[in-house]
């Protein structure tokens, strides 16, 4: 068997097409790391702009020097220091009319009290102060956000106003469809809120966000594609190429050569994945540091409604989990219909539509359709979009966490096709 | 040693590939005669258990192969018609990769692969890739995979085919040295490959078996159907059209001509004992089923 797999190998790493896509990604990742450093911003002291490596060595600076965990002790020191400096009169100026408005009505939206919103200072603090002096405390709004939003979260939850986690959404989320739960799902929702952490721990942690956004979002787009290249021929061309009618009359070729198959299918895709997860976890790590690993995901705008607990590092490892759970799990379709295609080329226009169409937003028109289509391997291996919310699937009775029904699904499927792989080049005629 | 071909049925659609074909095999080698189309290559893809029957089944010792399953395997052989190959294998690597897939332990594998190398003369481009291979050394090397696992029955689906005459020569005396207590079928339009090598010959037409026996039995069914004749030039072109003419030959100003007909062709005409190339033409060119 060994010898199979070994052949079965060298099979698919031989291939001229192999070796083109694993160096294209290799670029790809590459020009994916470069991008991210390139669009690295900050204004300095000095309001001058810093790009790429200066600006991320300016927040690394200014972040390191305000580590430590968000206990009151410590907020009401940071607090105290940003009060000084946005009530110093020489960093006033008034506020237009028309502006403030703008912003009451904003609050109103947002869900602040009326009690609050008639407090709302008239005066403003100049431009050039913010980001001379105020930039660096901004994260206190996670805290301060933690002490009113989670809260805030847990008591509609309990009101039953779960749609008002939906309206604070941005950008393309702000329109997805409102899902109404039941008591068993508002209930473990609550539960998982009442579990986030009270006392962040806040550190530079963009090298970690960063990562575990990138390498999601390449082994969706990237990675995946090279697997459905790579894996497209192993059975296909055995069909195109005329060798099945001499693999199949063998000792082997009705079944140990299949187990071969997709033993090295697995074991290919398994390389390529930890090379790429490697490469960029060096690249960011050089560049980013390694810092922050344990600060909390609720620090960062996206994840701050998560009722995940978890910390970057935490967040890392589940996104490196799922991906190569998404990645395996296309690994697997994309043999199946290798199994029963006759042309390489053609599985791969096959794999490739199975791959992306379901990158479609369906979130907008129909919230079961949304998460019928969340359970897709693209889906899967963008994982650090699954960790914005919580959602849950109700399978017979049983409620799962969105992670944990993808992983079900994708395992379960994964299995059937895998038989159904098996039983297709099996029975294949000539 | 026994492989039973019982009422073996190929349809496609209304098209019948193979028709109620039965015959048993015991050691020996086995030509089988048949035009483009006559189900040759489909029964032979039914007996490697590659392509489903219809109806019937192929026993071997008895047991149908089907329940044998990788016991079967173990001791077939079979090169294909069109034989499939990686164009960026090496000869070598090609040959080991498929003696894993018939389970040869290494060390044997080596040996097999290096001993068939040398056999069809393909040692010194051992470790060429088999895209630059001719046709005839892609063919030399199906041969040699077809052989790794010293199958008990070997199926061979026009194995001359792109070999030169030195090249068949050596493969009729390869398959002769290796047909003892082995069943050989080999598959043929070259009559050559199989008139002095095979115990019988095996002539299939329409799906069906039409007649089997050794060389002799067999050519002895067109005894008398076979002439010789010397003609004037101008009496070729009647000739030609009206009969099956096996060969034609200038002689001054005459033509040797001789041809396959059911009655004397022409004055002069003498019957001639038939060969194997005559028996071929008689039954596929518009010659009557027996």
């Amino acid at each position: 068997m060994k010898s199979l797999i070994f052949f079965e190998l060298k099979k698919i790493i031989g291939r001229r097409m192999t070796i083109l896509a694993i160096l294209g990604a290799i670029l790809m990742s590459i020009l994916f790391f470069i991008f991210d450093v390139a669009d690295e911003r900050h204004f300095n002291s000095d309001i001058q702009t810093l790009h790429g490596l200066e600006a991320i060595l300016f927040d690394q600076e200014v972040m390191r020097e305000l580590k430590g965990h968000l206990t009151d002790a410590y907020i009401n020191k940071r607090e105290a220091e940003r009060a000084a400096i946005e009530n110093n009169p020489n960093n006033l100026e008034k506020i237009p009319d028309k502006e403030l408005v703008e912003k009451k009505k904003e609050m109103r939206e947002v869900g602040f009290s009326e009690t609050e919103i008639a407090n709302v200072p008239t005066m403003k603090l100049k431009d050039d102060v913010y980001i001379r002096e105020l930039d660096k405390y901004d994260f206190l709004g996670s805290h301060v956000g933690l002490s009113v939003i989670i809260p805030k979260i847990i008591s509609e939850l309990e009101n039953d106003e779960m749609n008002k986690i939906y309206d604070r959404r941005s950008g393309r989320f702000s329109n997805a469809k409102r899902p109404s739960l039941a008591d068993k799902e508002t209930s473990k929702l609550l539960s998982m809120y009442k579990q986030v952490d009270k006392h962040y721990y806040y550190d530079y942690y963009f090298g970690w966000d960063r990562l575990s956004a990138s390498f999601s979002g390449f082994v969706a787009i990237v990675l995946s594609a090279v697997i459905v290249i790579c894996l497209s021929p192993v059975f296909s061309q055995e069909y195109s190429n005329h060798t099945d009618a001499i693999m199949l009359p063998t000792k082997y070729g009705k079944n140990k050569v299949i187990v071969a198959k997709l033993v090295s299918s697995l074991i290919f895709t398994t390389a390529a994945y930890l090379l790429f997860a490697a490469i960029n976890l060096g690249l960011y790590a050089a560049v980013y540091g390694l810092t922050g690993y344990n600060s909390n995901i609720q620090l960062d705008f996206f994840y701050y409604q998560s009722p995940y607990n978890l910390t970057f590092l935490g967040l890392n490892l589940a996104v490196l989990g799922l991906s190569y759970i998404g990645l395996t799990f296309m690994a697997a379709i994309t043999l199946f219909i290798s199994s029963k295609g006759k042309n390489p080329f053609i599985c791969v226009i096959l794999s490739a539509l199975v791959l992306y169409i379901p990158m479609i937003d369906l979130s907008g028109i129909s919230h079961i359709a949304d998460k019928i289509i969340a359970l897709f391997p693209v889906n899967i291996m963008k994982a650090i979009e699954i960790f914005e919310l919580g959602k849950f699937y109700n399978l017979f009775g049983t409620l799962l966490l969105q992670p944990t029904m993808m992983i079900v699904t994708a395992i379960l499927i994964s299995a059937i096709l895998v038989r159904s792989t098996y039983k297709s080049f099996e029975n294949h005629q000539v | 040693m026994e492989l039973t071909i019982d009422k073996l049925s190929k349809h496609y659609g209304d098209s019948i590939a193979v028709d109620t074909f039965s015959i048993v095999l015991q050691p020996g080698i086995y030509g089988l005669l048949g035009a483009n189309g006559s189900g040759k290559t489909t029964l032979m893809r039914m007996i490697c258990d590659i392509l489903k029957s219809t109806s019937g089944e192929v026993k071997y010792n008895n047991t149908n192969i089907k329940k044998l399953g990788e016991d079967y395997r173990d001791i077939l052989g079979y090169l294909p018609q069109h034989f499939g190959y990686y164009p960026d294998f090496k000869a070598y690597d090609f040959l080991m990769y498929f003696a894993s897939l018939k389970g040869l332990p290494h060390f044997k594998a080596k040996e097999k692969s290096l001993e068939l190398l040398e056999i069809v003369n393909l040692t010194e481009v051992k470790n060429k890739k088999i895209k630059s291979f001719s046709g005839g050394m892609k063919q030399r090397l199906g041969i040699a995979q077809a052989m790794l696992n010293d199958p008990k029955i070997l199926i061979l689906d026009e194995p001359t085919a792109g070999l030169d005459p030195k090249e068949r020569v050596r493969f009729r005396n390869l398959i002769s040295t290796f047909g003892k207590d082995r069943i050989i079928i080999l598959s043929t339009h070259i009559v050559s490959d199989v008139e002095y090598i095979a115990d019988e010959i095996i002539v299939m037409k329409s799906g069906q078996l039409l007649n089997k026996g050794n060389v002799t039995q067999i050519t002895k069914s067109i005894e008398g159907f076979v002439w010789e004749c010397t003609v004037p030039s101008k009496e070729v072109k009647y000739l030609n059209e009206t009969y099956t003419v096996s060969n034609l030959k200038n002689v001054g100003d005459q033509v040797s001509l001789r041809i396959i007909a059911d009655k004397k062709p022409c004055e002069g005409a003498v019957n001639t004992p038939p060969n194997l190339e005559d028996l071929y033409l008689y039954y596929f060119e518009e010659g009557p089923a027996l």
